[in-house]
């Protein structure tokens, strides 16, 4: 049974809902004519039933988890170590070695391809591998399979090998000169992913008179922020800057907390999917990273649909004012950068705060911390959603004439330079039903998350329910917000 | 920049069966959670 006290709003909010879908039902077609979810005509689902399928499933959801999950079931689940042999068998001293050498070796690979390859970036490695492969790729892998990139990460490989050919040659190890100071947690890596995120939909956006991102920009991008790297790592030692403030670490282990499959002392362990995320949020800046993590997207997401025509205009205004073509559309473009982040951030604030009318006894700072993993689902689904027909795509490109021909000059180390990208491979019912799948889902295991921490917390499901119907209203904004994304980019 | 908010205007037609349904359960919940707050506060 629903708890009395939590039964109005669970309620009334189900049968709004209905209400609403029903009148949508009765509207006729020409309203909803305006735009498909992807702007195809022939799709085989119109807007309104996306729309309306997806507010039912979360509120569906919503009373499901009332009704039926009485006590947490991701919290405080110890993960259970593989069979010993297929530990040893895959992580050892020759694997650690082989991951690490790699990751160096690709990172070098960037840096040179970028400096030394042809100019335009669709023929060059180092753009679509960074942006694409690196960052898309390892986020979907770190998913399924754990923190994979801990191994394959070319900084800490580097960092480990200097120390231990320290230790070689001194005879002892040597320690870090400086201890992290706990209360930065995870920031520094926050604000260097929103550097990341600067370097990708700003200063690589083209248009107008700006040329986009560069193989060259990557390349210097990558030198500073390996240089950067290596000093935070002498300052703090290798495996604390990893554990805390290294950028990629941190969103890759963010997504990671996700996985069935964790590792730790060269043992792998098992443990029940998205339980490896309650631990994740203790660190100051985790809220900050996931926030930005979702933010990001969004600003991709309308970038090219809902702020297109704002940030045309706004563009003009500063021509207007005098400012040149590359800096306006690059401050314009920061501007509604900033303006995403500060929608996403206002969203959850909003949420967390309409949980304190009921429970005014934590702070908004301590609910924020305590309800920030469930957000990890929804960054995934926002990615997902956004970026899978891409991923399709340029990886076809990645793994093929890019790779045969990393600098772009006429070479076919593989032969497969000649090798073309197939946009038959998806169809548009495909790219559709993955993305509303992918919202839907995300969201749902963000309530789901979220339902297990509130009884963890209050230790019953009244006022569990109490707190969630906030997240409900918070899951309803952040799952129309990406539907309208895709729409408006699609339409 | 009187344009930036002309344009989400324009775009009302598309954005709005978008908000109308989280608009009317926030509405709800703002109201049940208040009314919630009032009875844990009796005495």
């Amino acid at each position: 049974m629903i708890p009395r006290t939590s039964r109005p709003a669970v309620l009334t909010a189900a049968a709004v809902l209905a209400t609403a879908a029903a009148v949508a039902v009765l509207l006729p077609a020409r309203a909803w004519a305006h735009a498909t979810l992807i702007g195809r005509e022939d799709l085989p689902l119109p807007e309104w039933l996306f729309i309306y399928g997806a507010l039912l499933i979360l509120v569906v959801s919503f009373v499901g988890l009332l009704l039926a999950w009485r006590k947490p079931h991701f919290e405080d689940r110890p993960a259970r170590p593989a069979t010993p042999r297929l530990s040893a068998l895959l992580l050892n001293r020759f694997t650690e070695a082989l991951a690490g050498l790699i990751g160096v070796a690709l990172l070098i690979l960037v840096v040179w391809t970028g400096l030394d390859g042809v100019v335009a970036p669709d023929r060059n490695f180092s753009v679509s591998f960074v942006f694409v492969t690196f960052w898309l790729g390892v986020t979907a892998i770190s998913v399924l399979f754990g923190d994979v990139f801990r191994a394959f990460n070319p900084w800490r490989a580097t960092g480990r090998a200097v120390s231990a050919g320290f230790t070689l040659i001194a005879g002892q190890r040597a320690p870090a000169p400086l201890a992290y100071p706990e209360r930065l947690g995870r920031w520094p890596a926050a604000i260097a992913v929103g550097g990341f995120l600067f370097l990708e939909l700003v200063w690589g956006q083209s248009g107008f008179a700006a040329a986009g991102i560069e193989p060259r920009d990557v390349a210097i991008a990558t030198l500073v922020y390996s240089a950067y790297t290596f000093a935070a790592m002498a300052l703090f030692g290798v495996d604390r800057w990893i554990d805390r403030g290294e950028a990629f670490s941190q969103y890759f282990a963010m997504f990671a907390s996700l996985a069935p499959i964790a590792y730790e002392d060269r043992r792998i362990l098992l443990r029940r999917p998205l339980s490896g995320s309650t631990t994740w949020s203790g660190p100051a800046g985790s809220l900050a990273l996931v926030l930005i993590a979702i933010g990001g997207t969004t600003f991709d997401g309308a970038q090219e649909g809902l702020l297109k025509d704002p940030i045309n205009s706004l563009y003009g205004t500063l021509i207007d004012a005098g400012a040149s073509p590359v800096a306006s559309l690059r401050l314009a473009n920061t501007l509604f950068l900033l303006l995403a982040l500060v929608v996403v951030t206002g969203i959850f604030w909003a949420g967390i705060q309409g949980m304190r009318i009921v429970e005014s006894k934590r702070s908004a700072r301590e609910l924020a911390t305590a309800f920030a993993h469930a957000f990890i689902p929804i960054a995934l689904a926002y990615i997902v959603a956004h970026y899978f027909s891409y991923v399709v795509y340029l990886e076809q490109a990645q793994f093929t004439f890019l790779l045969s021909d990393p600098f772009g000059t006429g070479d076919d180390i593989f032969g497969t330079a000649d090798s073309g990208i197939d946009y038959t491979l998806l169809n548009a019912s495909v790219i559709q039903y993955t993305q509303f799948g992918a919202i839907v889902i995300g969201h749902v295991l963000a309530l789901a998350l979220g339902h297990d921490r509130a009884l963890k917390i209050w230790g019953n499901t009244r006022d569990a329910a109490w707190s969630q119907v906030w997240m409900l209203v918070m899951m309803m904004f952040f799952s129309m917000l990406g539907l309208y994304l895709l729409s408006e980019a699609n339409g | 920049m009187a344009d930036l908010l002309a344009i989400p205007a324009a775009h009302a037609g598309h954005w709005i069966p978008y908000l109308i349904p989280i608009a009317i359960v926030l509405i709800a919940v703002v109201v049940s959670s208040v009314r919630e707050r009032r009875e844990r506060q009796k005495p």
